[in-house]
């Protein structure tokens, strides 16, 4: 709870200033689209309700669910003309697929999804500055806090789909430090990002002797930022009108 | 303007992300098995007999003691000129003997659908009582003898997790193999020897998961593994959904029980898995039900086995089921 206090006033803090100084600026986020890959340590997986399923997936997958849609944010950005520093606050749904099976009559995939708040925060690398296209390198860190359970329902972009496992969400950590790399294209303001994001602290909370333990979490999603034009910038706009 | 759409926009997905989520739920089934039975009287025309039959309650997952006593009947059929009946002399609501801690091996039928019966088995070991071990092996079609899992005896409950889904993941492959049913008679036979060698001394339980039919044992076969057991004090129980009668012989004549399922009951194994412990350990609660079969003409001999399918009807606005109930025994 603390720690949200701090991030929303980080949040606060930053959007009072960015009405104010020049090189910051606010804008929004939104990431519809990620393929995800998880790797567990043992060949199958317990349920507490006795059943198990064969792990078999450590590919990326595209699991669309309805509330990936909905994945978006916003950002407080410093910028200079060589490099930018980004802070991030999200609402992330991710789908992580972690079994494959064949039934007696169509390949039945496992996965499980949930919805969490997450914080980037990014250093770029502005690669041709001044141009009306910008391409920057960017890395950073990312806590994820919270998982929230969501429902479980059949999606209409794929059949026989399983629901949410609350076995496997109930054992990953409500806080996981990711790191996030990946490439940004910045054009009148509107940027275009595909990063790629894995875990570094441990996903779960407690690792099992006989049970499959969730190794390796790993993300791969594009990003849409539009930055909402600041004050001086509208102060500019508004006394060309007048002068006019 | 902005921000307030911001806030509100996040408040709109948070509440979206917190319905309560939906499970998968089953129609359950009953449970009844066969705990024994035994001749008790003879003329040409008449057999008396008795079985001991249990009964799980689907919803409260205990033993039923009583209201079901009436519901157990045996078609009676006829051939030219021979007509059968059979009809109940006494129901008894009785109590199997207690027979303490137990160790079991669980003899596993690759060829099983993995679904409940690894379900039922993993239920009764992660739900061991402390006093008790288990160990697992396996058989299939393709090969002879058993494959005993890990380093055999355990009261661990999660020790072979791993090496449990792998078994049930053999049916996958072993789907459509042809089995000759003598496989099953040389895998218990091994497993008798196992538990002979390896198992603590006291209450000790072979428990067979196979799907398997026995039309091609012979009377000799089974009469040598029955002795086997026997001289072992090994009980042998069956947890069936190939049908045949010898397992009900085997498994009466060794003090073991029987719980017979087909394809549409074999949810039933969900609810038996609740009192696997107290199926093994013994002091259940069951009806002892005493039979007549009555003959037209005279056609009962001594020396000679007789068999069935006893039934036991539910027709009530819940439940419309019929379960069978395998029963063997021997006229001396």
């Amino acid at each position: 709870m603390r720690r949200c206090i701090f991030i929303i006033s980080v949040i606060i803090l930053g959007l009072a200033l960015s009405l104010r100084a020049q090189n910051l600026h606010i804008g929004l986020t939104y990431s519809p689209m990620s393929f995800t890959r998880l790797v567990l340590d043992k060949d199958y997986v317990i349920f507490s309700d006795y059943t198990s399923k064969k792990v078999g997936n450590e590919s990326f997958h595209f699991k669309p669910t309805l509330y990936n849609w909905l994945n978006s944010g916003f950002f407080i950005r410093y910028e200079k003309r060589f490099f930018q520093v980004q802070c991030g606050a999200n609402i992330n749904t991710k789908a992580f697929c972690y079994s494959r099976e064949w039934d007696d009559y169509s390949w039945i995939k496992s996965f499980f999804y949930y919805t969490s708040f997450d914080v980037p925060v990014t250093a770029s690398i502005v690669l041709n500055p001044n141009r009306p296209t910008v391409f920057r390198l960017l890395g950073g860190l990312m806590p994820e806090f919270g998982k929230l359970k969501i429902r479980n329902y059949s999606s209409a972009l794929s059949k026989n789909l399983e629901g949410t496992n609350t076995d496997m969400l109930g054992a990953l950590n409500n806080v996981v430090l990711y790191s996030r790399t990946g490439l940004a294209i910045d054009r009148f303001g509107n940027s275009f990002e595909l990063y790629l994001e894995r875990n570094l602290t441990e996903l779960q909370k407690e690792n099992f002797t006989h049970n499959a333990n969730m190794k390796e979490s790993w993300v791969l999603g594009f990003a849409l930022g539009f930055k909402i034009p600041n004050k001086d910038l509208r102060q500019k706009h508004t006394n060309k009108t007048l002068s006019k | 303007m902005k921000r307030s759409c911001i806030l509100c926009f996040s408040l709109i997905m948070l509440l979206a992300g917190c319905v309560k989520e939906e499970y998968y739920s089953y129609n359950p089934f009953m449970a009844v098995g066969n705990a024994g039975t035994t001749y008790e009287s003879f003329s040409t025309t008449q057999l008396g007999f008795s079985t001991k039959l249990f009964v799980i309650n689907d919803e409260t997952g205990s033993f039923e003691q009583t209201g079901y006593g009436d519901k157990f009947i045996i078609d009676g059929y006829s051939y030219p000129q021979i007509t059968m009946t059979y009809t109940i002399t006494s129901v008894i609501e009785t109590t199997v003997p207690d027979r303490g801690a137990f160790s079991v091996l669980v003899l596993i039928d690759e060829t099983l659908n993995k679904r409940n019966a690894e379900f039922a088995l993993r239920r009764l070991f992660k739900n061991l009582p402390s006093n008790c071990t288990y160990a697992i092996a396996s058989f299939n079609p393709l090969n002879t003898g058993i494959t005993v899992v890990g380093n055999g005896y355990t009261n661990l409950g999660d020790l072979y997790d791993q090496e449990l889904a792998t078994i049930f993941e053999a049916h996958n492959s072993l789907s459509g193999v042809s089995f000759d049913s003598i496989h099953l008679l040389n895998a218990i036979d091994t497993a008798l020897g196992y538990i002979n060698a390896n198992a603590p001394a006291g209450n000790r339980n072979l428990l067979v998961f196979t799907s398997e039919n026995d039309f091609y044992w012979s009377e000799e076969n089974h009469d040598n593994l029955i002795s086997r057991a026997n001289s072992y004090g090994i009980h042998c129980n069956f947890v069936d959904e190939g049908g045949g009668f010898l397992k009900s012989k085997i498994s009466s004549l060794t003090g073991g029980f029987l719980h017979y399922t087909d394809g549409s009951e074999s949810e039933s194994v969900l609810t038996l898995s609740k009192q696997l412990p107290a199926l093994l350990y013994g002091g259940y609660s069951c009806y002892e039900v005493h039979w007549r079969a009555t003959a037209s003409v005279p056609v009962f001999t001594h020396n000679s086995n007789k068999s069935g399918y006893i039934y036991m009807n539910l027709s009530n606005p819940d439940e419309n089921q019929q379960y069978l109930i395998p029963y063997f025994f021997y006229v001396p």
